[in-house]
This record gives C-alpha cells, sequence and structure tokens, in this order.
C-alpha cells in the first residue's frame, strides 16, 4: 500500500509538468499581447518590442518554456506579476483558502445534506419522500449558480437584511455563497448516493441481513451505505476539483478574492505568470484529491486495497491465512 | 408511469418558467432585429434616466465644515486595485483609490454640469513654454508628503526617470531629459514625438512622491503608499475594502480654505469634506445595486442602466451621470476590404441612426456626437454641432449603395462586411444595433459578421488590414483634453504598431493634415477644422455618441455628477453631505 501511495505521488510529476507545458503553450500560441495592452494604443513597434524584451517575450518558444520550468519546478518561484509586480506565489497563498472554503464546504454540506437525502430518497423509493427529494435535487442541478446567489442575496441580504451581501469580511459573509455554491452539490450527491443505495439495497446480502433481522437502521448504515460509497466518494472528490477551480462565478457574484477570479481576471489581461502558477497549483491539488480519493475507495473496499497491494505482498497474505488455517 | 411523466413535465415547465421570470426582469434586452424604416423602435421600455442632481451650488465653508462627528463615506467600487504603487497599470480600482493617495503637477478637473475641463495646478505654481522643445515647470515650495518629507524639483525627475525605466509610459518619450534648475525649478527637454496635449498629459497623468518616502519603502510603495493629498491609507484588505483616514495634516489647507486656484486648491483634494473613506470592492453589478439598497455602501459610479433606472425611482436615492467611452464605426479603405469604396462608407454612414443604436443599446442614456472628438476636448468646435454629420437617412443611404453597386457589380447577396468589436456587453449590443440598420439597408440578413472578440485580442485585430471592414472603435470622453490625444494614437502612421492609421488609408493627405493639427507649432483651430472635415469628406469614421455611466448614492448626498474624477474615477471630494441625515 505504501509503495502504491508512492507510486501515485510520483506519478503527479509528469501529470503537473504535462499541465504546465500546455497551458504555456496555449498562452504563447493565444493572440493578444501583453506588451501593445499596456502601452496602449499608439505605442510604435519599437516601444512594445522594448517592453516585451523587458518582460522576456522575445525569447523563442523553447527558450522561454526552459526559463519558465526551471524557475517553477527547481526554483519554486512562479515570478511576479506584469502588471501588478507581486509575487504570484503570495497572492495565491493569500486567495487559496476563500477558493479552499468554498470547496470544502461543498465536500461538508454533500455529507451532511446531500448523502441523507439521497439514502432517504432510495430507502422510500417512489414514495412522497423520495419524489420531494429527488425534486430538490432536479432544482439544485437545474439552476445556474449565479442565479441562486442573486435570489438568495435579494431574499437574504436585502429584503431580510439578515446576511451581507458581499465580501469576506466576517463569517456571517460566507452563509449565502456557500449556501449558492453548495447547492448543486447537494443535488449531485443526492442522486448519486440514492443511485448507489438503490444498487445495494437490491442485493443478495442485504436480503439475506434483513432476513437474520438485523434492525432497519443498521441494515442501512453498516451494511448499504459502506457498499454504496464508492461512487459517492468519486462523486465527491470530483466536486471538490470542479470547486478549485471553477467558483469562479459564486466568486464574482459575491465579490469573493478567490483563485478562480484570480485566473480569470490574468488571462483577460493576458498576465502569463498568474495563469501559469495558478494552474500548476490547481494540477497539483487536483491530482492530491484524486490520490485521496483513491485512498478513499481502499479503506471502504478491501477488495480494491487489495489490488493496490503487490503480488508479493498478496502472496505472503494468502500463505497467512492458509497457514492460520491450518 | 403515466402519472409520473405527467408530474415531471409539469414540474419542468414550472422551473422553466421561473428561470426565465427571474431571468428576464430590469431590461438589457435589446433586439436585433432590423430597425423600423424611420427610426428604430426601441427595445428598451425603460427610459434614460434624467439627472437628478441639483445645480452646482457655492459651497460655503459652514456648508462643508459642519460638525459632525465622523464624516465616514463608504464608496462600492467593481474592481480591487490590488497594488498601491504611483506608475503601474490602471485598472478600475486604481483608478478610482490612487486620485485619494496622490497628486499629479496639474489636475485637469471636468465640470460636466459647465461643459468644460478646468485646469488646475496642483503641485507646479506655473508651466510655460519657454523655448522649442523646452518646458518649464516652477514647483510650489511647500509641499510635504504625508510621511513629513519636502517635495521639490529634485522629486520630479525622480518620479518621471523611475517611471521611464519601468517602460510602460509611452508618453515620456516624448521627453529627452529633465533637468533640475534649482529646488522648485524644473526643465523637460522634449522632442518631434510631443504632440498637443502630450505636456499636459504628462502633468497631469504622472502622480507625485518624494524620492525619500519612495526609496524607504520596502517594495516601491506597492503595499503602503505615501502620497502628498490629506489622506493616508490606514488599512487594506485584499479583495474585501481599503480605509483611508484624514492624514493629520495637508501641505495645502490654506488653499482648501481659501478655495483659490493661484495657491493650490482643486476641488479633487479638499481633505475637509472627509474623515475618513472606506472604498468597498464588490465586482458584480446587481450585488452593488443591493448593497446600495441595504446599506451597506454608500455611493457607486459603476451601476449599470438597469440597475440605475430602478433607484433612480427611490426618494432614498439621488443619481447622477458622467460620460463613459465614446463609439464610433471606423471603416478599414484598403485594398482588401468592401469598405475601400466610398459610396459604400456614405452608404453605411447614412444608415446608421446614432440615435436609434444609443436607444437599443444603452436606453438612450448618452450623447449624441457629431466629430471625431468630445465637447469637453479644449479643441473641440461649436460649429460641430450644428454640422450635417451623416444624419439619418435611409433614402439616401439606399441611393449611395445603388451606386456602389453599379460601380463595382456587386449585389446585396454578395455583400459581406465583417463588423469587429470587443466582446463585452455594452459593445457586443452596440454592434448588434449597427449590424441591424446595416441589414435594414441591404436587405441581407447575413450580409454582417459581428467579430466579437476580447480587448487584447481587438487590440492587435485592428492593426491588421484583413481582419476587419468596419470597426466599433472607441475612445475616451472627459479623461482626455483635447482631439489630439485621440488622433495622434489612432489616426497617426508614426504611432502605431502597423505603420499605418486606424483605417489602413495609406493617405498621405489625411497624414500631412493631421501633422498639422496635432503639431504643437501649427495647432489651430483651423487645422483642427480641417483635419476633421477631411475624415469627414473621405467617410473615414462615424462618431456616433457616448455613453453615460451611472453614479448613484443615498439621498443624503449631492453635487453628484458635477464633476468627474482622475481617470473616470468618482472624485469624492467634491460631493456634498448632508450628515445630519445620513444616518451614521
Amino acid at each position: 500500500m505504501i509503495r502504491y501511495i508512492i507510486k501515485r505521488i510520483l506519478m503527479i510529476i509528469p501529470v503537473v509538468l504535462a499541465v504546465a507545458i500546455i497551458i504555456f503553450a496555449v498562452m504563447y500560441f493565444a493572440p493578444g499581447d501583453r506588451a501593445s495592452m499596456t502601452l496602449g494604443p499608439g505605442a510604435t513597434q519599437e516601444e512594445i518590442y522594448a517592453l516585451r524584451e523587458q518582460l522576456g517575450l522575445n525569447d523563442p518558444f523553447m527558450v522561454q518554456l526552459g526559463k519558465f520550468l526551471f524557475q517553477t519546478f527547481i526554483k519554486f518561484d512562479f515570478g511576479t506579476s506584469y502588471i501588478s509586480g507581486l509575487p504570484v506565489a503570495g497572492e495565491l497563498a493569500a486567495r487559496f483558502p476563500n477558493t479552499l472554503i468554498l470547496a470544502l464546504s461543498v465536500i461538508v454540506t454533500q455529507l451532511i445534506i446531500g448523502l441523507p437525502l439521497g439514502m432517504v430518497a432510495a430507502i422510500h423509493r417512489d414514495g412522497v419522500i423520495d419524489h420531494i427529494c429527488m425534486l430538490i435535487a432536479v432544482i439544485g442541478i437545474s439552476a445556474p449558480a449565479f442565479w441562486i446567489g442573486l435570489e438568495l442575496m435579494i431574499i437574504f441580504s436585502l429584503n431580510l437584511n439578515w446576511f451581507p451581501a458581499s465580501g469576506v469580511a466576517s463569517l456571517a459573509c460566507w452563509v449565502l455563497p456557500i449556501t449558492a455554491n453548495s447547492l448543486r452539490g447537494i443535488a449531485q450527491m443526492a442522486r448519486q448516493s440514492r443511485s448507489s443505495m438503490l444498487e445495494v439495497i437490491n442485493s443478495d446480502f442485504m436480503v439475506t441481513a434483513r432476513a437474520k433481522g438485523v434492525p432497519k437502521g443498521r441494515l442501512y448504515m453498516h451494511y448499504a451505505l459502506p457498499n454504496a460509497l464508492i461512487p459517492v466518494i468519486q462523486t465527491m472528490g470530483n466536486s471538490f476539483g470542479t470547486s478549485l477551480g471553477g467558483a469562479v462565478i459564486i466568486e464574482s457574484v459575491f465579490s469573493i478574492p478567490g483563485i478562480g477570479q484570480y485566473m480569470v481576471e490574468a488571462i483577460s489581461s493576458r498576465d502569463y505568470p498568474i495563469i501559469r502558477g495558478t494552474s500548476v497549483v490547481l494540477a497539483i491539488a487536483f491530482s492530491l484529491i484524486m490520490l485521496l480519493v483513491d485512498l478513499a475507495f481502499a479503506f471502504f473496499d478491501p477488495r480494491i486495497k487489495a489490488q493496490y497491494e503487490g503480488s508479493v505482498a498478496r502472496k505472503k497474505k494468502v500463505k497467512k491465512a492458509v497457514m492460520s488455517n491450518g | 408511469m403515466k402519472t409520473k411523466r405527467i408530474l415531471s413535465l409539469v414540474l419542468a415547465v414550472v422551473l422553466a418558467g421561473s428561470l426565465l421570470a427571474a431571468c428576464g426582469g430590469g431590461g438589457g434586452n435589446a433586439t436585433t432585429a432590423a430597425p423600423a424604416e424611420t427610426t428604430a423602435a426601441p427595445a428598451e421600455t425603460t427610459a434614460a434616466p434624467a439627472e437628478t442632481t441639483a445645480p452646482a451650488e457655492e459651497t460655503t465653508t459652514q456648508e462643508v465644515l459642519q460638525e459632525f462627528d465622523h464624516k465616514d463615506l463608504v464608496v462600492g467600487i467593481t474592481a480591487d486595485p490590488k497594488y498601491w504603487d504611483p506608475w503601474s497599470d490602471f485598472n478600475q480600482g486604481r483608478r478610482d483609490t490612487i486620485p485619494v493617495i496622490y497628486q499629479c503637477l496639474a489636475s485637469y478637473v471636468p465640470d460636466l454640469e459647465g461643459g468644460e475641463v478646468i485646469e488646475y495646478l496642483v503641485l507646479a505654481e506655473s508651466y510655460e513654454n519657454t523655448a522649442d522643445d523646452e518646458w518649464t515647470v516652477k514647483i510650489r515650495e511647500n509641499i510635504v508628503d504625508t510621511a513629513g518629507n519636502k517635495f521639490d524639483a529634485n522629486d520630479v525627475k525622480f518620479c518621471l526617470d523611475t517611471a521611464r525605466e519601468k517602460g510602460i509610459w509611452a508618453e515620456l518619450n516624448a521627453v529627452d531629459d529633465i533637468i533640475v534648475k534649482d529646488d522648485y525649478t524644473v526643465v523637460f527637454k522634449t522632442n518631434k514625438n510631443l504632440k498637443v496635449g502630450d505636456f499636459q498629459n504628462i502633468l497631469t497623468n504622472f502622480p507625485m512622491v518624494t524620492q525619500e518616502s519612495y526609496e524607504a519603502s520596502a517594495d516601491a510603495m506597492v503595499s503602503m503608499p505615501v502620497g502628498t493629498t490629506g489622506y493616508v491609507m490606514e488599512s487594506y484588505t485584499a479583495g474585501e475594502s481599503v480605509v483611508f483616514k484624514k492624514a493629520d495634516s495637508y501641505w495645502n489647507d490654506a488653499a482648501n480654505e481659501s478655495q483659490d486656484p493661484a495657491e493650490g486648491y482643486c476641488p479633487w483634494f479638499d481633505c475637509r469634506i472627509l474623515d475618513s473613506i472606506t472604498f468597498k470592492f464588490i465586482t458584480d453589478d446587481s450585488a452593488m445595486s443591493i448593497a446600495l439598497e441595504n446599506g451597506e455602501i454608500d455611493i457607486t459610479s459603476n451601476l449599470s442602466a438597469a440597475n440605475a433606472t430602478v433607484l433612480q425611482a427611490n426618494p432614498d436615492f439621488a443619481v447622477g451621470t458622467r460620460p463613459g467611452n465614446m463609439y464610433g464605426i471606423s471603416f478599414n479603405v484598403s485594398d482588401t476590404s468592401p469598405t475601400k469604396n466610398i459610396n459604400l462608407r456614405q452608404a453605411i454612414a447614412y444608415a446608421v441612426d446614432s440615435a436609434g443604436v444609443l436607444q437599443l443599446a444603452a436606453s438612450g442614456a448618452g450623447t449624441i456626437l457629431k466629430a471625431w472628438a468630445y465637447p469637453t476636448y479644449t479643441d473641440w468646435q461649436d460649429a460641430w454641432d450644428s454640422a450635417d454629420y451623416f444624419g439619418y437617412d435611409l433614402a439616401k443611404a439606399q441611393d449611395y449603395l445603388k451606386k456602389y453597386y453599379e460601380e463595382t457589380g456587386t449585389t446585396a447577396a454578395d455583400l459581406h462586411i465583417r463588423l469587429l468589436t470587443q466582446s463585452s456587453r455594452s459593445d457586443s449590443k452596440i454592434a448588434e444595433a449597427v449590424q441591424g440598420y446595416i441589414v435594414a439597408l441591404t436587405g441581407n440578413e447575413n450580409c454582417v459578421e459581428i467579430v466579437g472578440v476580447e480587448r487584447t485580442v481587438y487590440e492587435s485585430m485592428w492593426e491588421a488590414d484583413d481582419t476587419f471592414d468596419i470597426l466599433l472603435l472607441y475612445g475616451q470622453t472627459d479623461t482626455r483634453t483635447t482631439c489630439c490625444y485621440t488622433w495622434s494614437r489612432q489616426a497617426n502612421q508614426e504611432k502605431t504598431m502597423s505603420g499605418n492609421d486606424v483605417w489602413h488609408s495609406n493617405d498621405d493627405e489625411g497624414q500631412r493634415l493631421l501633422q498639422l493639427a496635432i503639431d504643437v507649432d501649427t495647432h489651430s483651430d483651423q487645422t483642427v477644422a480641417d483635419f476633421q472635415k477631411y475624415i469627414n469628406d473621405q467617410v473615414y469614421i462615424k462618431n456616433m455618441f457616448s455613453i453615460d455611466t451611472f453614479i448613484v448614492g443615498k439621498s443624503w448626498i449631492s453635487n453628484i455628477g458635477h464633476f468627474s474624477g482622475y481617470k473616470d474615477g468618482l472624485p469624492v471630494c467634491t460631493l456634498r453631505f448632508d450628515w445630519a441625515n445620513s444616518g451614521k
């Protein structure tokens, strides 16, 4: 298992490298020029060339790529913003927690609300409760996040004056954005967990357990739920990863200084160090999340854990089991 | 099963209906259908809000110095400035906040009610064109920054040399050297690149700091600025807000008392008005409107027409306007484009109704223009107001179109025009309206292709002569003081990356007339009029209108929209407040 973990961590390196090179190439060949944006209309070719020289943009593609890879992966320096001159790493460090809060809130609400909602729907399949739960899920998936955000603002900030409409100054500021950001995740989790539970509820071992007189609560929590968790964990992992880079709409609506907004502004202003640095950070974060998801699979499902173990370790286990059985 | 299907269908219809109802409110949904024959039927149901600010009042000392414990104003702005050094790129957040900390040698203050731009000498006492390619500036002798360091001529040289080293201020290429003659006199040695208005641009666009404070800063004032205004930064929370508090003293309290421009008074820097200014960063327009309504902010200068119109009807708010960008349709006259033909250009110019486009794109909130200039420019000519400037005339347009068809053998079915625009919401709406008028002219629904791209791509695309036929060209209004600024940058072959003007005309006569207009030695009303007439005769560009942007504040704030600020920011110290009724 340890070897598997180490192998997966090492595999993150080529993944992140590939992402970095692809992003670099895309921005290199994308139309638009940072220097002429900075100098504005009326700048001469000489002035633009001089600024591009200063920014290192006149070097050939491979030279620029080499410098970027060396600076990022050897010196661990994402560089400074072309516009503000501020270190990208510092800005990311300041903004990442805000995006992390939004992303983590999705996980927490999925666990607290989405999963039970799906379980209840599955247990009461085709009943009124099932229909109500799935109606909530459909609304959560269908309604656009920005619309939900604005509706929450109008109701709770403008009309009731319960929460602020924007910013991150206090805990109260987070209620509305977390709610708006989490609804889709809750809906996805409800649907996924209902689907997984339905598959498990009708399996043979569940019938046997019911026949043996296992109480309902224990039946669903100890027998059904662990077996239904694999797709659920996958959904959580995907939601978390997507939220890290994709909460830009919620960040814009609620004026949250997160990574999503930072990246979008950088793309429109061709601030290459920010785009590259943010992409690398998100690639690393997503890879680590996927690793955690896979490890969670192994934790909940011994069959998957067995697959992660090497063949030597497996043979030793089998031999030990045979010998202990006499 | 059947019941389930019916129920699902009903739920889907209800959901779709509620989403449409929620998303459709508030206007901003102009149609792009071809306009009616004589005038475009406005799709907007909201009328352009009229100015509600009271006429300009004389500021009395009593009014300004009314006793109140905490004259604290909270302003909503759309972007976080992020960095505070004086000479980096400007984003919208910096435009609003930088003038609270830094001053320039001079300031051009657009008096929107008076329709003029007024020059105030702030750090400079005087300036003079003392010789060919030489300007002398005298600095006031009592200037001290908020850290207590004296400001003098050496600091002027330091600031401009440091800004030049950054390489991002193209205007400084017109300055060969800056010589410190004595502690309070600076001489600028300029070169032939200096055009009309460029020197004033240098005086009014470069924030000044003391060398001592700048060098004492660990990061070139990126995180903690020190300027010469009466305010200091108290706190800055990235992504949230910045707070400026009144400094212990201001070097020119006397000028604020006397309000005498000769002493250095400028309404932008009257720090008696406010004890503190908080700028809250709210990126979403609807969130900004809600923040105004629930009291999180007191005023904002960046509200959309849709939200401003709603608040205008509310007696708790005061709404003013200021001019935003101006827009014109500019033609590509190179051989690669069908618009090289003057009859086609005439046809399009007369077919597009500026008032109609303004109504469709911005509910009519703006000013119709009749020259490639803005009325507050110092070289604006009153004769242009009444000129026949491609007034909407569909019959005339169709005559020109017929001539074009006869000359070239083209038919309506063959015509294909690329309209290049930025992909922002407002630019796209204007482009769609223009497209509608051209379609109405030609009768061919597919004759106009809108090429909407983001700004960086737009700036490089118009430099090429084969990427567009019509360019939706934007220009600045009250932040510039002379026609020559825009002409010099977009119509001047010497200043564009392509080496040609924005029309790709290779027009020597046009360049000759342009140089006469923008050159310091030959600039005059006549040369300006000659160039404007020439581009009209050639139908190179039809400048349509400027679109207003809205300043909305609580009803206890007045003088909104009287003045515009540095680079279009909100000049908070020019506002007036009824603190007793503010609820603070």
